[in-house]
Protein backbone atom coordinates (compact mmCIF):
# COMPACT_ATOMS: atom_id res chain seq x y z
CA UNK A 1 0.00 0.00 0.00
CA UNK A 2 0.86 3.72 -1.17
CA UNK A 3 0.09 6.12 1.55
CA UNK A 4 1.01 10.04 0.41
CA UNK A 5 1.38 12.09 3.28
CA UNK A 6 0.85 16.07 1.96
CA UNK A 7 0.71 19.62 3.27
CA UNK A 8 2.05 23.11 4.15
CA UNK A 9 5.86 23.24 5.63
CA UNK A 10 4.85 23.11 9.86
CA UNK A 11 1.63 20.94 9.88
CA UNK A 12 3.63 18.18 10.71
CA UNK A 13 3.32 16.18 7.69
CA UNK A 14 7.05 14.73 8.03
CA UNK A 15 6.07 13.84 11.90
CA UNK A 16 3.25 12.10 10.45
CA UNK A 17 4.81 10.18 8.02
CA UNK A 18 7.92 8.73 10.34
CA UNK A 19 5.87 8.17 13.20
CA UNK A 20 3.45 5.93 10.49
CA UNK A 21 6.37 4.66 9.13
CA UNK A 22 7.96 3.68 12.70
CA UNK A 23 4.45 1.83 13.47
CA UNK A 24 3.94 0.04 10.39
CA UNK A 25 7.65 -1.61 10.82
CA UNK A 26 6.81 -2.03 14.52
CA UNK A 27 4.05 -4.34 13.20
CA UNK A 28 6.66 -6.46 11.14
CA UNK A 29 6.10 -4.45 7.32
CA UNK A 30 9.02 -3.87 5.23
CA UNK A 31 8.68 0.25 4.98
CA UNK A 32 10.48 2.91 2.60
CA UNK A 33 9.62 6.11 3.84
CA UNK A 34 10.29 9.09 1.99
CA UNK A 35 10.01 13.03 2.20
CA UNK A 36 10.45 16.50 0.43
CA UNK A 37 10.00 19.93 1.39
CA UNK A 38 10.03 23.50 0.24
CA UNK A 39 13.45 25.12 0.96
CA UNK A 40 11.77 27.90 2.88
CA UNK A 41 10.83 24.90 5.53
CA UNK A 42 7.53 26.35 6.49
CA UNK A 43 4.82 27.60 4.12
CA UNK A 44 5.74 25.84 1.12
CA UNK A 45 4.61 22.38 -0.16
CA UNK A 46 5.23 19.54 2.03
CA UNK A 47 5.18 15.51 1.34
CA UNK A 48 5.91 12.28 2.95
CA UNK A 49 5.77 9.00 1.06
CA UNK A 50 4.65 5.73 2.91
CA UNK A 51 5.44 2.18 0.99
CA UNK A 52 4.24 -0.36 3.03
CA UNK A 53 4.67 -3.96 1.88
CA UNK A 54 4.71 -7.46 3.18
CA UNK A 55 7.80 -7.97 0.50
CA UNK A 56 10.70 -6.25 0.01
CA UNK A 57 10.29 -2.70 -1.87
CA UNK A 58 12.14 -2.15 -5.20
CA UNK A 59 9.94 0.60 -6.39
CA UNK A 60 11.04 3.39 -4.72
CA UNK A 61 9.14 6.26 -6.49
CA UNK A 62 5.40 6.26 -5.27
CA UNK A 63 3.23 7.12 -8.89
CA UNK A 64 0.37 6.01 -7.90
CA UNK A 65 -1.15 6.34 -4.23
CA UNK A 66 -3.70 4.13 -2.87
CA UNK A 67 -4.26 6.76 -0.11
CA UNK A 68 -3.95 10.23 -0.14
CA UNK A 69 -4.29 12.63 3.32
CA UNK A 70 -4.17 16.26 2.60
CA UNK A 71 -3.75 18.98 5.28
CA UNK A 72 -4.28 21.41 2.91
CA UNK A 73 -5.64 22.83 0.02
CA UNK A 74 -2.46 23.55 -2.17
CA UNK A 75 -2.07 19.87 -1.21
CA UNK A 76 -4.76 18.60 -2.12
CA UNK A 77 -4.66 20.49 -5.76
CA UNK A 78 -1.54 19.13 -6.34
CA UNK A 79 -1.49 15.47 -5.62
CA UNK A 80 -5.18 14.36 -5.79
CA UNK A 81 -4.15 12.98 -9.56
CA UNK A 82 -1.88 11.21 -8.01
CA UNK A 83 -4.24 9.09 -6.14
CA UNK A 84 -5.65 6.01 -8.24
CA UNK A 85 -8.31 5.43 -9.31
CA UNK A 86 -10.77 3.23 -6.48
CA UNK A 87 -7.91 4.49 -3.80
CA UNK A 88 -8.90 6.82 -1.08
CA UNK A 89 -8.73 10.43 -0.04
CA UNK A 90 -8.17 11.65 4.10
CA UNK A 91 -9.41 15.33 4.01
CA UNK A 92 -9.52 17.70 6.53
CA UNK A 93 -12.95 18.91 7.30
CA UNK A 94 -11.11 22.40 6.73
CA UNK A 95 -9.82 21.69 2.98
CA UNK A 96 -13.32 19.77 1.97
CA UNK A 97 -15.15 22.84 2.83
CA UNK A 98 -12.97 25.38 1.68
CA UNK A 99 -12.68 23.42 -1.80
CA UNK A 100 -16.86 23.25 -1.69
CA UNK A 101 -16.21 27.38 -1.16
CA UNK A 102 -13.53 27.36 -4.32
CA UNK A 103 -15.62 25.32 -6.56
CA UNK A 104 -13.41 22.50 -6.95
CA UNK A 105 -15.44 19.27 -7.89
CA UNK A 106 -14.07 15.93 -5.88
CA UNK A 107 -12.83 12.91 -7.97
CA UNK A 108 -16.29 10.82 -8.30
CA UNK A 109 -13.70 7.58 -8.79
CA UNK A 110 -12.08 7.80 -5.55
CA UNK A 111 -13.38 7.54 -1.82
CA UNK A 112 -13.35 11.07 0.28
CA UNK A 113 -13.77 10.76 3.52
CA UNK A 114 -13.28 13.84 5.74
CA UNK A 115 -12.07 13.96 9.13
CA UNK A 116 -12.75 17.60 11.45
CA UNK A 117 -8.76 17.31 12.04
CA UNK A 118 -7.85 20.78 11.97
CA UNK A 119 -11.32 21.70 14.58
CA UNK A 120 -10.36 18.70 16.93
CA UNK A 121 -6.91 20.08 17.26
CA UNK A 122 -7.74 23.25 18.16
CA UNK A 123 -10.61 22.07 20.53
CA UNK A 124 -7.91 20.28 22.68
CA UNK A 125 -5.98 23.82 22.44
CA UNK A 126 -2.76 22.41 20.25
CA UNK A 127 -3.56 23.34 16.71
CA UNK A 128 -0.59 21.51 15.59
CA UNK A 129 -1.70 18.14 16.48
CA UNK A 130 -4.46 18.02 13.34
CA UNK A 131 -1.83 15.35 12.07
CA UNK A 132 -2.07 13.48 15.16
CA UNK A 133 -6.01 13.13 14.59
CA UNK A 134 -5.66 12.26 10.66
CA UNK A 135 -3.13 9.65 11.18
CA UNK A 136 -5.56 7.86 13.58
CA UNK A 137 -8.50 8.12 11.24
CA UNK A 138 -5.96 6.43 8.57
CA UNK A 139 -5.21 3.46 11.26
CA UNK A 140 -8.94 3.03 11.88
CA UNK A 141 -9.60 3.06 8.12
CA UNK A 142 -6.39 1.54 6.34
CA UNK A 143 -6.51 -1.46 9.03
CA UNK A 144 -2.85 -2.11 8.65
CA UNK A 145 -1.95 -1.43 12.09
CA UNK A 146 -3.87 -1.29 16.08
CA UNK A 147 -3.73 1.98 17.03
CA UNK A 148 -2.18 1.03 20.61
CA UNK A 149 1.48 0.60 18.43
CA UNK A 150 1.45 3.85 17.62
CA UNK A 151 0.16 5.12 20.70
CA UNK A 152 2.94 3.28 22.43
CA UNK A 153 5.45 4.85 19.42
CA UNK A 154 4.24 8.44 20.95
CA UNK A 155 4.54 7.23 24.26
CA UNK A 156 8.36 6.11 23.73
CA UNK A 157 9.45 8.54 21.19
CA UNK A 158 8.04 12.27 22.19
CA UNK A 159 8.93 14.60 24.41
CA UNK A 160 6.68 14.01 28.12
CA UNK A 161 5.42 17.27 27.49
CA UNK A 162 3.56 16.42 24.28
CA UNK A 163 2.81 12.87 24.56
CA UNK A 164 -0.85 12.88 26.29
CA UNK A 165 -2.08 15.64 23.91
CA UNK A 166 -0.84 13.61 20.88
CA UNK A 167 -2.62 10.39 21.98
CA UNK A 168 -5.77 11.92 22.83
CA UNK A 169 -5.47 13.44 18.91
CA UNK A 170 -4.79 10.27 18.00
CA UNK A 171 -7.64 8.68 19.76
CA UNK A 172 -9.92 11.53 18.38
CA UNK A 173 -9.32 10.90 14.78
CA UNK A 174 -9.86 6.96 15.38
CA UNK A 175 -12.95 7.54 17.00
CA UNK A 176 -14.30 10.07 13.94
CA UNK A 177 -14.77 7.00 11.57
CA UNK A 178 -16.99 4.08 11.85
CA UNK A 179 -15.64 0.61 11.18
CA UNK A 180 -15.47 -0.46 7.73
CA UNK A 181 -16.10 -4.19 6.55
CA UNK B 1 24.99 4.86 18.29
CA UNK B 2 22.05 3.03 17.55
CA UNK B 3 22.55 -1.01 19.52
CA UNK B 4 22.72 -4.03 17.63
CA UNK B 5 19.14 -5.54 16.22
CA UNK B 6 17.02 -3.98 13.89
CA UNK B 7 16.09 0.15 13.10
CA UNK B 8 13.73 1.93 10.49
CA UNK B 9 16.27 4.67 9.93
CA UNK B 10 17.80 7.05 7.08
CA UNK B 11 20.29 5.80 4.95
CA UNK B 12 22.23 8.84 5.76
CA UNK B 13 22.43 7.59 9.48
CA UNK B 14 23.08 4.32 8.19
CA UNK B 15 26.33 5.58 6.91
CA UNK B 16 27.14 7.13 9.96
CA UNK B 17 26.45 4.05 12.10
CA UNK B 18 28.35 1.94 9.91
CA UNK B 19 31.27 4.55 9.92
CA UNK B 20 31.79 4.96 13.71
CA UNK B 21 31.67 1.04 14.09
CA UNK B 22 34.13 0.27 10.80
CA UNK B 23 36.35 2.27 13.94
CA UNK B 24 36.13 6.02 12.00
CA UNK B 25 37.04 8.56 15.07
CA UNK B 26 37.65 12.15 13.05
CA UNK B 27 35.11 13.44 10.55
CA UNK B 28 35.17 17.08 8.96
CA UNK B 29 32.61 18.50 6.55
CA UNK B 30 30.73 21.05 5.67
CA UNK B 31 27.21 20.87 5.28
CA UNK B 32 25.28 20.12 2.14
CA UNK B 33 22.05 18.53 1.16
CA UNK B 34 21.21 16.15 0.98
CA UNK B 35 24.36 14.43 2.95
CA UNK B 36 23.93 16.44 5.88
CA UNK B 37 22.04 13.69 8.16
CA UNK B 38 25.52 12.35 8.16
CA UNK B 39 27.52 15.35 9.22
CA UNK B 40 24.82 15.65 12.14
CA UNK B 41 24.88 12.39 13.25
CA UNK B 42 28.78 12.30 13.13
CA UNK B 43 28.91 15.15 15.49
CA UNK B 44 26.09 14.00 17.74
CA UNK B 45 28.32 10.54 18.17
CA UNK B 46 31.51 10.97 17.48
CA UNK B 47 32.54 12.54 21.00
CA UNK B 48 30.45 10.07 22.69
CA UNK B 49 33.41 7.23 20.98
CA UNK B 50 36.38 9.69 22.03
CA UNK B 51 36.52 10.76 18.27
CA UNK B 52 36.76 14.45 16.61
CA UNK B 53 34.01 16.31 15.07
CA UNK B 54 34.94 19.54 13.09
CA UNK B 55 32.92 21.36 11.24
CA UNK B 56 34.97 23.20 8.71
CA UNK B 57 34.67 26.75 6.59
CA UNK B 58 33.97 24.63 3.39
CA UNK B 59 35.05 21.45 1.24
CA UNK B 60 38.11 22.28 0.37
CA UNK B 61 39.54 22.65 4.10
CA UNK B 62 37.57 19.57 5.09
CA UNK B 63 39.48 17.32 2.42
CA UNK B 64 42.39 18.78 3.95
CA UNK B 65 41.21 18.10 7.42
CA UNK B 66 40.50 14.79 7.17
CA UNK B 67 43.84 14.18 5.73
CA UNK B 68 45.74 15.60 7.88
CA UNK B 69 43.74 13.23 10.81
CA UNK B 70 44.68 10.19 9.18
CA UNK B 71 47.89 10.83 8.71
CA UNK B 72 47.73 11.63 12.72
CA UNK B 73 46.62 7.72 12.84
CA UNK B 74 43.03 7.87 12.86
CA UNK B 75 40.62 7.03 10.51
CA UNK B 76 38.94 9.38 8.88
CA UNK B 77 35.84 10.20 6.88
CA UNK B 78 34.01 13.45 4.92
CA UNK B 79 30.77 13.30 3.47
CA UNK B 80 29.11 15.79 0.75
CA UNK B 81 27.16 16.04 -2.11
CA UNK B 82 28.04 17.37 -6.01
CA UNK B 83 28.86 20.88 -5.54
CA UNK B 84 30.68 20.03 -2.40
CA UNK B 85 32.38 16.84 -4.23
CA UNK B 86 34.02 19.37 -7.02
CA UNK B 87 35.63 21.63 -4.12
CA UNK B 88 37.05 18.41 -2.90
CA UNK B 89 38.69 17.13 -5.71
CA UNK B 90 41.61 18.88 -5.73
CA UNK B 91 42.89 17.45 -2.12
CA UNK B 92 41.16 14.45 -3.00
CA UNK B 93 44.07 14.43 -5.53
CA UNK B 94 46.34 14.78 -2.75
CA UNK B 95 45.12 11.99 -0.78
CA UNK B 96 46.22 9.99 -4.14
CA UNK B 97 49.65 11.26 -4.41
CA UNK B 98 49.76 10.76 -0.63
CA UNK B 99 48.81 7.53 -0.34
CA UNK B 100 46.25 8.66 2.28
CA UNK B 101 43.50 6.06 3.52
CA UNK B 102 40.18 8.20 3.71
CA UNK B 103 36.93 7.88 3.31
CA UNK B 104 34.61 10.36 1.28
CA UNK B 105 30.69 10.15 0.71
CA UNK B 106 29.25 11.48 -2.10
CA UNK B 107 25.24 11.38 -1.47
CA UNK B 108 24.78 12.39 -5.06
CA UNK B 109 22.05 14.98 -6.07
CA UNK B 110 20.80 16.16 -9.23
CA UNK B 111 23.26 18.99 -11.02
CA UNK B 112 25.46 20.43 -12.85
CA UNK B 113 25.82 22.87 -10.14
CA UNK B 114 23.19 23.75 -7.67
CA UNK B 115 20.46 21.92 -9.98
CA UNK B 116 17.77 19.92 -7.94
CA UNK B 117 19.35 20.29 -4.41
CA UNK B 118 17.10 17.86 -2.50
CA UNK B 119 16.77 15.27 -5.91
CA UNK B 120 18.72 12.56 -6.15
CA UNK B 121 20.98 11.09 -9.59
CA UNK B 122 23.86 9.03 -10.56
CA UNK B 123 25.65 11.89 -12.42
CA UNK B 124 28.88 11.84 -10.49
CA UNK B 125 29.73 8.60 -11.62
CA UNK B 126 32.86 9.67 -13.58
CA UNK B 127 33.72 12.71 -11.14
CA UNK B 128 34.36 9.47 -8.83
CA UNK B 129 36.73 8.31 -11.33
CA UNK B 130 38.13 11.14 -12.87
CA UNK B 131 37.32 14.55 -10.84
CA UNK B 132 40.85 14.91 -9.40
CA UNK B 133 43.95 15.75 -12.15
CA UNK B 134 46.95 12.92 -12.83
CA UNK B 135 46.75 9.46 -12.87
CA UNK B 136 45.23 7.11 -10.51
CA UNK B 137 43.01 4.24 -9.82
CA UNK B 138 39.38 5.35 -7.44
CA UNK B 139 37.90 2.33 -5.69
CA UNK B 140 34.21 3.80 -5.57
CA UNK B 141 31.24 1.91 -3.62
CA UNK B 142 27.31 2.46 -4.67
CA UNK B 143 24.99 1.18 -1.76
CA UNK B 144 20.97 0.15 -3.11
CA UNK B 145 19.39 0.29 -0.08
CA UNK B 146 19.91 1.98 3.80
CA UNK B 147 21.24 -1.48 5.02
CA UNK B 148 24.47 -1.13 1.97
CA UNK B 149 24.74 2.25 3.39
CA UNK B 150 26.50 0.95 6.61
CA UNK B 151 27.74 -2.34 4.89
CA UNK B 152 29.36 -1.07 2.20
CA UNK B 153 30.72 2.09 4.50
CA UNK B 154 32.38 -0.30 6.96
CA UNK B 155 34.16 -1.72 3.68
CA UNK B 156 35.15 1.08 2.39
CA UNK B 157 36.84 2.33 5.68
CA UNK B 158 38.52 -1.26 5.35
CA UNK B 159 39.49 -0.88 1.79
CA UNK B 160 40.99 2.69 2.52
CA UNK B 161 43.03 1.11 5.04
CA UNK B 162 43.72 -1.76 3.19
CA UNK B 163 45.22 -0.02 0.15
CA UNK B 164 46.40 2.99 1.40
CA UNK B 165 44.00 5.17 -0.83
CA UNK B 166 40.75 7.17 -0.74
CA UNK B 167 37.19 5.17 -1.43
CA UNK B 168 34.79 7.28 -2.46
CA UNK B 169 31.05 5.76 -1.29
CA UNK B 170 28.95 7.22 -4.18
CA UNK B 171 25.34 7.26 -3.13
CA UNK B 172 22.69 8.76 -4.15
CA UNK B 173 19.91 10.65 -2.40
CA UNK B 174 17.38 8.86 -2.58
CA UNK B 175 19.38 6.26 -0.58
CA UNK B 176 20.60 8.92 2.02
CA UNK B 177 17.42 10.30 2.26
CA UNK B 178 15.20 7.13 2.60
CA UNK B 179 13.75 5.60 5.87
CA UNK B 180 14.11 2.11 5.56
CA UNK B 181 15.14 -1.13 7.94
CA UNK B 182 18.99 -1.54 8.87
CA UNK B 183 19.92 -4.37 10.75
CA UNK B 184 23.00 -3.64 12.80
CA UNK B 185 25.40 -6.31 13.56
CA UNK B 186 26.64 -7.47 17.06
CA UNK B 187 29.77 -6.49 15.43
CA UNK B 188 31.57 -5.84 11.85
CA UNK B 189 34.89 -7.09 10.41
CA UNK B 190 37.52 -3.89 10.38
CA UNK B 191 40.97 -3.49 8.43
CA UNK B 192 43.78 -1.78 9.80
CA UNK B 193 46.59 -0.28 8.24
CA UNK B 194 50.37 -1.57 7.76
CA UNK B 195 52.18 0.63 10.22
CA UNK B 196 55.73 0.30 10.75
CA UNK B 197 57.31 -1.97 13.20
CA UNK B 198 61.42 -1.45 12.68
CA UNK B 199 63.60 1.62 13.48
CA UNK B 200 63.08 2.70 10.03
CA UNK B 201 60.71 2.81 7.54
CA UNK B 202 59.89 3.73 3.68
CA UNK B 203 56.61 5.44 4.02
CA UNK B 204 56.08 5.73 0.08
CA UNK B 205 58.07 2.60 -1.22
CA UNK B 206 57.49 -1.19 -0.51
CA UNK B 207 58.84 -4.99 -1.40
CA UNK B 208 55.69 -6.02 0.03
CA UNK B 209 53.79 -7.82 -2.79
CA UNK B 210 50.75 -6.12 -1.90
CA UNK B 211 52.26 -2.59 -3.14
CA UNK B 212 51.13 -0.90 -0.09
CA UNK B 213 53.51 0.38 2.07
CA UNK B 214 53.78 0.79 5.63
CA UNK B 215 52.20 3.32 7.12
CA UNK B 216 53.74 6.12 10.76
CA UNK B 217 52.24 8.89 11.96
CA UNK B 218 52.99 11.45 13.09
CA UNK B 219 54.66 11.81 16.25
CA UNK B 220 55.59 8.53 16.18
CA UNK B 221 59.58 8.98 16.06
CA UNK B 222 59.89 7.87 12.25
CA UNK B 223 61.34 10.56 9.91
CA UNK B 224 57.67 11.69 8.15
CA UNK B 225 57.68 13.51 4.75
CA UNK B 226 53.98 14.23 3.21
CA UNK B 227 53.97 16.16 -0.43
CA UNK B 228 51.73 15.89 -2.95
CA UNK B 229 54.79 16.74 -5.02
CA UNK B 230 56.76 14.18 -6.80
CA UNK B 231 58.81 12.04 -4.23
CA UNK B 232 61.04 8.75 -3.76
CA UNK B 233 59.79 5.93 -1.57
CA UNK B 234 61.58 7.91 1.16
CA UNK B 235 58.91 10.99 1.13
CA UNK B 236 61.63 13.19 -0.18
CA UNK B 237 60.86 15.13 -3.09
CA UNK B 238 61.90 13.97 -6.34
CA UNK B 239 60.88 15.17 -9.56
CA UNK B 240 62.75 12.77 -11.98
CA UNK B 241 60.69 10.79 -14.35
CA UNK B 242 62.02 7.05 -13.34
CA UNK B 243 60.71 8.39 -9.68
CA UNK B 244 57.43 9.52 -10.69
CA UNK B 245 56.73 6.84 -13.13
CA UNK B 246 57.23 4.45 -10.92
CA UNK B 247 55.75 5.86 -7.93
CA UNK B 248 52.23 6.12 -10.46
CA UNK B 249 53.11 2.73 -11.54
CA UNK B 250 53.06 1.11 -8.30
CA UNK B 251 50.06 3.21 -7.08
CA UNK B 252 47.94 1.65 -9.44
CA UNK B 253 49.50 -1.47 -9.59
CA UNK B 254 48.19 -2.04 -6.27
CA UNK B 255 44.80 -1.07 -6.82
CA UNK B 256 44.62 -3.17 -10.41
CA UNK B 257 46.48 -6.23 -8.81
CA UNK B 258 43.19 -6.33 -6.50
CA UNK B 259 40.90 -5.87 -8.90
CA UNK B 260 38.77 -9.72 -8.41
CA UNK B 261 38.79 -9.20 -4.14
CA UNK B 262 37.62 -5.21 -4.84
CA UNK B 263 34.71 -6.49 -7.25
CA UNK B 264 31.49 -6.80 -6.13
CA UNK B 265 28.73 -7.79 -8.09
CA UNK B 266 25.27 -8.99 -7.56
CA UNK B 267 24.00 -10.80 -9.48
CA UNK B 268 19.87 -12.25 -10.19
CA UNK B 269 18.78 -14.48 -12.34
CA UNK B 270 21.61 -14.29 -14.86
CA UNK B 271 22.19 -18.16 -15.30
CA UNK B 272 19.77 -18.21 -17.98
CA UNK B 273 19.75 -14.69 -19.06
CA UNK B 274 19.70 -13.93 -22.93
CA UNK B 275 19.65 -9.79 -21.57
CA UNK B 276 21.80 -8.61 -19.12
CA UNK B 277 20.27 -5.40 -16.88
CA UNK B 278 22.99 -3.56 -15.20
CA UNK B 279 22.20 -1.17 -12.84
CA UNK B 280 23.49 0.52 -9.69
CA UNK B 281 22.45 2.47 -6.60
CA UNK B 282 18.81 3.37 -6.50
CA UNK B 283 18.40 2.86 -9.93
CA UNK B 284 19.17 -0.97 -9.16
CA UNK B 285 15.61 -1.30 -6.81
CA UNK B 286 13.50 -0.96 -9.87
CA UNK B 287 15.71 -2.95 -12.31
CA UNK B 288 15.65 -5.59 -9.68
CA UNK B 289 11.44 -5.64 -9.34
CA UNK B 290 11.65 -5.26 -13.55
CA UNK B 291 13.87 -8.03 -13.91
CA UNK B 292 11.69 -10.09 -11.81
CA UNK B 293 8.27 -8.82 -13.41
CA UNK B 294 9.69 -10.15 -16.68
CA UNK B 295 11.23 -13.72 -15.57
CA UNK B 296 7.59 -14.38 -14.84
CA UNK B 297 6.40 -13.06 -17.87
CA UNK B 298 9.00 -15.85 -19.40
CA UNK B 299 11.24 -13.03 -20.76
CA UNK B 300 14.94 -14.49 -19.44
CA UNK B 301 16.22 -11.46 -18.11
CA UNK B 302 19.05 -11.28 -15.46
CA UNK B 303 20.05 -8.60 -13.05
CA UNK B 304 24.16 -7.60 -12.41
CA UNK B 305 24.58 -4.81 -9.84
CA UNK B 306 27.29 -3.14 -9.46
CA UNK B 307 28.36 -2.26 -5.49
CA UNK B 308 31.75 -1.55 -6.74
CA UNK B 309 31.85 0.91 -9.70
CA UNK B 310 35.31 1.45 -10.03
CA UNK B 311 37.89 -0.31 -10.57
CA UNK B 312 35.02 -1.10 -13.45
CA UNK B 313 34.68 -4.81 -13.71
CA UNK B 314 35.59 -5.18 -17.56
CA UNK B 315 37.16 -8.10 -17.59
CA UNK B 316 34.52 -9.76 -16.16
CA UNK B 317 31.60 -8.08 -18.32
CA UNK B 318 33.78 -9.47 -21.55
CA UNK B 319 33.26 -12.70 -20.40
CA UNK B 320 29.51 -11.97 -19.93
CA UNK B 321 29.10 -10.39 -23.28
CA UNK B 322 30.10 -13.97 -24.54
CA UNK B 323 27.33 -15.49 -22.80
CA UNK B 324 24.01 -13.18 -23.31
CA UNK B 325 22.69 -11.20 -26.00
CA UNK B 326 22.00 -8.22 -25.00
CA UNK B 327 22.67 -5.37 -22.13
CA UNK B 328 20.63 -3.08 -20.83
CA UNK B 329 22.27 -0.44 -18.41
CA UNK B 330 19.89 1.75 -16.22
CA UNK B 331 21.21 4.79 -14.57
CA UNK B 332 20.55 8.33 -13.36
CA UNK B 333 21.86 10.25 -15.85
CA UNK B 334 22.61 10.55 -19.44
CA UNK B 335 24.83 7.70 -20.03
CA UNK B 336 28.25 7.36 -18.11
CA UNK B 337 28.01 3.46 -16.70
CA UNK B 338 26.91 2.39 -20.34
CA UNK B 339 29.84 3.75 -21.86
CA UNK B 340 31.88 1.30 -19.74
CA UNK B 341 29.96 -1.20 -20.82
CA UNK B 342 30.50 -0.72 -23.78
CA UNK B 343 34.43 -0.55 -23.79
CA UNK B 344 33.96 -3.59 -21.89
CA UNK B 345 31.80 -5.88 -24.71
CA UNK B 346 33.31 -4.28 -27.43
CA UNK B 347 30.47 -4.46 -30.23
CA UNK B 348 29.48 -7.79 -29.74
CA UNK B 349 26.26 -7.50 -27.93
CA UNK B 350 24.09 -4.92 -28.42
CA UNK B 351 23.98 -2.33 -25.46
CA UNK B 352 21.00 -0.55 -24.98
CA UNK B 353 21.06 2.55 -22.18
CA UNK B 354 17.90 3.95 -20.06
CA UNK B 355 18.75 6.72 -18.83
CA UNK B 356 16.90 9.00 -16.20
CA UNK B 357 17.81 12.67 -15.20
CA UNK B 358 15.40 15.60 -13.43
CA UNK B 359 15.71 13.93 -10.37
CA UNK B 360 13.83 10.93 -10.54
CA UNK B 361 14.15 7.14 -9.83
CA UNK B 362 13.17 5.18 -12.66
CA UNK B 363 9.82 2.95 -11.64
CA UNK B 364 9.77 -0.87 -12.30
CA UNK B 365 7.49 -0.61 -15.02
CA UNK B 366 9.33 1.73 -16.84
CA UNK B 367 12.68 -0.62 -16.69
CA UNK B 368 10.65 -3.70 -17.35
CA UNK B 369 8.77 -1.54 -20.44
CA UNK B 370 12.75 -1.13 -21.46
CA UNK B 371 13.56 -5.08 -21.04
CA UNK B 372 10.72 -5.54 -23.16
CA UNK B 373 11.44 -3.72 -26.11
CA UNK B 374 15.12 -5.34 -25.98
CA UNK B 375 13.83 -8.53 -25.68
CA UNK B 376 11.47 -7.63 -28.93
CA UNK B 377 14.67 -7.03 -31.08
CA UNK B 378 16.44 -10.28 -30.13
Amino acid sequence: MNILLSGTGGQGVVLAGELLSRALFKAGYEVVNTHSYGAEARGGACRSEVLVSDEEIYDLSLTEADVLIAMSTPAYRRYISRVRNGGTVILDSAVAEELERLGVDLRSDVETITVPARRVAEELGYPIVANMVLIGALVKRSRLIDLEVVKKLVEEEMRPSMREINIRALEAGYSSLPLKD
Amino acid sequence: MLPPGKHLVLGNIACAEGAIRAGCRFFAGYPITPANEITQHMAEELPRVGGYFLQMEDEIASMAAVIGASWAGAKAMTATSGPGFSLMQENIGYAYMTETPCVVVDVQRSGPSTGQATMPSQQDFYQARYGAHGDYEAVVLSPWSVQEMFDLTVRAFNLAERFRTPVILLADGMIGHMMEKLVIPEKVETVERRRPAGASCTPFGTEDPSLVPEMPRFGEGYRLLVTGSSHDPTGRRDYSPRVMEAKLRRMREKILRAEGEVRDIVEAGMGDARIAVLSYGASARPSYGAVMKARKEGIRAGLMRLRTLWPFPEEYLSKVAGEVEAFLVVEMNLGKAVREVERAVHGRVEVTPLTRVGGVVPTVEEVYQAIRRVDECL
